[in-house]
């Protein structure tokens, strides 16, 4: 039983061979392979989903960042069309309330020039009429220049008792 | 209710004792005896003469198992691997996880990344070989080769050369014949070092020879015993227990044809490796 057999070794060792030889061209080789392949295609997509998660993280940032620049820009905008059309408004107010002062000094000083204008008239009138009338009652004219003064003094005290 | 041997074995053993019935059924014949067929003649060859030794290459009953047995390892890995398949299924998946078990655990880890993966088709033939040689001796009908202490001998004598091949290419010569000696043994214990050393590299694949073949021929031989019980106690009231033991240790040999395929594995990739890189 514990005997050594050389056939029997001869025949392990030919027949262990040949298996060796046969399973490496039919199943080491291409198992192997196979495995080898899909070990460092798992490790490739991987790393590919790695990089796409990180490069979508950036994207991700970085479109953050614009859209909180330009929500600081809008807002900016917004602000500085405030000041804008708060500033156009006093100015047309402003405006407003100066030509409208302007109008009404205007207004004033007309009808100031035309009673005035109104007034020396009415003397003209009355000095006239008085003249006319003096001479006439008279019959003559003294002095027409002499005459004209007193008239005109005579004039300018009923008009400052009128006042 | 009695049985006796001469129904259980052969007529030829009918005058000896149970202990001969066992041996004549664990060891080597010329011939296999299959239901229906009958004895099976295998060829026999007149003794040739080779380095002086009478070297018998008949084609013997576990020369038979050692072909149906690369036959089944062939063809179970050519139908599942024929065609190229990314996601492997069903024995693609068994077979490859065992490979990828053999390069992962045993391989890389004794002999490193790349020692270990030119390695690994070497040391999982080993394994499958070795496995389904264990198997088939528990299937009735065939007998078990790996219970031979000449299979297991060649089988650790290419572990041997393996071992001594490697540690050469990788360590030159010379390198690998110094590596033999430890490093820090003083000079004069070198005559005590260096037999002990020459010794220890043929007691390795010798321990892997009789490991093997221990533990296969152990637990035919207990099973067969216990069988046996029932024919030399003559009484049928035993064979409950006989049966239910015997079926124990047929599951326990199932166990132990893994383990050991598996331990002639690491054993063999742990020696290669230590010859490669003798410094760890």
């Amino acid at each position: 039983m514990l005997q050594l057999d050389p056939g029997m070794m001869i025949w392990t060792w030919v027949t262990f061979l040949v298996l060796l030889l046969v399973l490496r061209k039919v199943a080491w080789k291409p198992l192997l392979k196979a495995v080898e392949e899909r070990e460092q295609q798992i490790s490739e997509s991987l790393r590919r989903a790695v990089e796409a998660r990180e490069e979508a993280e950036k994207l991700l940032f970085e479109q953050q960042e614009k859209l909180a620049a330009a929500q600081e820009e809008v807002q900016q905008m917004i602000k500085e069309s405030k000041a804008m059309a708060e500033k156009m408004r006093q100015d047309i107010l402003e405006k407003a309330h100066q030509d409208a002062e302007k109008l009404v000094e205007r207004a004033k000083a007309d009808i100031e020039r035309q009673r005035m204008q109104m007034i020396n008239a009415l003397r003209q009138e009355v000095a006239n009429l008085v003249v006319d009338t003096t001479s006439k009652l008279v019959g003559v004219v003294v002095d027409e220049k002499k005459h004209r003064q007193i008239i005109d003094e005579a004039i300018a005290q009923f008009g400052q008792q009128q006042n | 209710m009695t049985l006796s041997l001469a129904q259980l074995a052969p007529e030829e053993h009918q005058s000896e004792g149970l202990g001969s019935f066992i041996r004549h059924h664990l060891a080597n014949s010329n011939e296999w005896n299959l239901p229906f067929i009958g004895h099976v003649h295998l060829p026999t060859f007149e003794p040739i003469t080779l380095f002086g030794m009478q070297v018998d290459l008949s084609i013997t009953l576990h020369v038979v198992m050692l072909w149906i047995a690369s036959l089944f390892i062939v063809l179970a890995f050519w139908l599942t691997f024929r065609k190229p398949n990314p996601v492997p299924r069903g024995l693609a998946a068994v077979l490859e996880s065992i490979v990828l078990f053999v390069r992962d655990e045993i391989a890389i880890p004794n002999m490193g990344e790349k020692h270990g993966k030119q390695m690994t088709p070497f040391l999982s033939t080993l394994f499958f070989f070795i496995l389904v040689l264990n198997l088939m001796g528990l299937i009735p009908l065939f007998s078990t080769a790996t219970g031979n202490i000449s299979v297991t001998a060649g089988l650790a004598v290419i572990t041997f050369i393996m071992t001594q091949v490697n540690g050469m290419r990788e360590n030159g010569v010379f390198g690998y014949l110094k590596s033999l000696v430890p490093h820090g043994v003083p000079v004069f214990l070198f005559p005590i070092m260096i037999p002990i050393e020459i010794l220890g590299l043929f007691t390795k694949p010798f321990a892997l020879a009789v490991r093997l073949f221990a533990n296969m021929t152990a637990g035919h031989t207990v099973i067969f015993a216990l069988l046996g019980l029932i024919a030399v106690l003559a009484t049928l009231f035993v064979s409950p227990f006989s049966i239910g033991f015997a079926l124990f240790i047929n599951l326990l040999e199932l166990l132990i044809a893994f383990i050991q395929a598996y331990i002639f594995t690491v054993l063999s990739a742990l020696f290669i490796g230590m010859a490669m890189h003798p410094q760890h």
